[in-house]
């Protein structure tokens, strides 16, 4: 796995390459924690080149998400392949996530 | 009749993964399977190994964790063999999913997807080891 970090305008930007599973995903957490603890407020998630996740990579997202909420951050994510759209559908994490089609879908949000 | 049949093992150890997958990947393409099954399959595998090591042990040791797939008649049966603490995953609470998300807990995620994606769950324990079966009916090619 592979993380790109990016920042365009007060939004700190994930780009995540190849599998977010138990053994990959705390190197992601450990990114969204540094960078909310450097005053990040707005994510965005990309997950064009994210070929998979499991439940691991999903509770990432959850902390993620339960942590911005309480300090009134916003995430989005968007552009996720469709077997991993199907994973966040399936755990019913698309019914309180905010999914965006493309990244520019993404940006409109903030 | 149309089977097919392979038997993998592996240490307690999240390194594995990478393995795990390449040998379930072998197995779903010389097999056919379609991508989303594929897909599934990896997904329910990782889950259940992801578990068992980072549940499964009390103790620093090394343990062997047996993976069978087997396929008959478009029926995938993985069954699933270690010798950790016991931990029957059909008696375990479900998941509520329509609660907010700051109720939504962080754990049992991965039971849930298992239980979704399968058809069947059987567990058992035999002479101080796991045994689970998991069975699915594969998409027609």
């Amino acid at each position: 796995m592979e993380i790109i970090e990016e920042k365009n305008n007060e939004i700190n930007i994930f780009k995540i390459k190849g599998r977010l599973d138990s053994k990959t995903s705390p190197e992601f957490e450990e990114k969204i924690v540094e960078s909310s603890k450097d005053g990040a407020k707005n994510m965005i998630f990309d997950f064009k080149d994210l070929e998979y996740i499991s439940s691991a990579g999903l509770r990432v997202i959850l902390k993620a998400t339960k942590e911005m909420k309480r300090t009134n951050g916003v995430i989005v994510l968007c552009s996720m392949q469709d077997y991993v759209k199907e994973v966040f559908e399936i755990a019913g994490f698309d019914t309180f996530l905010s999914i965006e089609e493309t990244f520019d879908d993404a940006l409109k949000k903030f | 009749m149309d089977t097919a049949n392979l038997s993998l093992e592996f240490t307690n150890d999240l390194d594995e993964l990478e393995n795990l997958r390449r040998n379930v990947e072998n197995f779903c393409k010389a097999n056919g399977l379609t991508r989303r099954n594929a897909f599934a399959l990896n997904l329910v595998i990782d889950e259940v190994f992801t578990n068992i090591v980072s549940y499964g042990f009390n103790d620093k040791k090394e343990h062997r964790i047996k993976i069978d797939l087997r396929i008959i008649n478009g029926e995938l049966t993985v069954r699933v063999e270690d010798d950790g603490v016991p931990f029957d995953p059909t008696a375990a609470p479900k998941t509520d999913l329509c609660c907010s998300i700051e109720d939504r807990k962080i754990g049992g995620i991965g039971l849930h997807l298992i239980n979704q994606i399968v058809g069947e769950i059987i567990y058992k324990r035999v002479k101080d080891k796991n045994i689970l079966v998991l069975k699915k009916c594969l998409d027609k090619k």
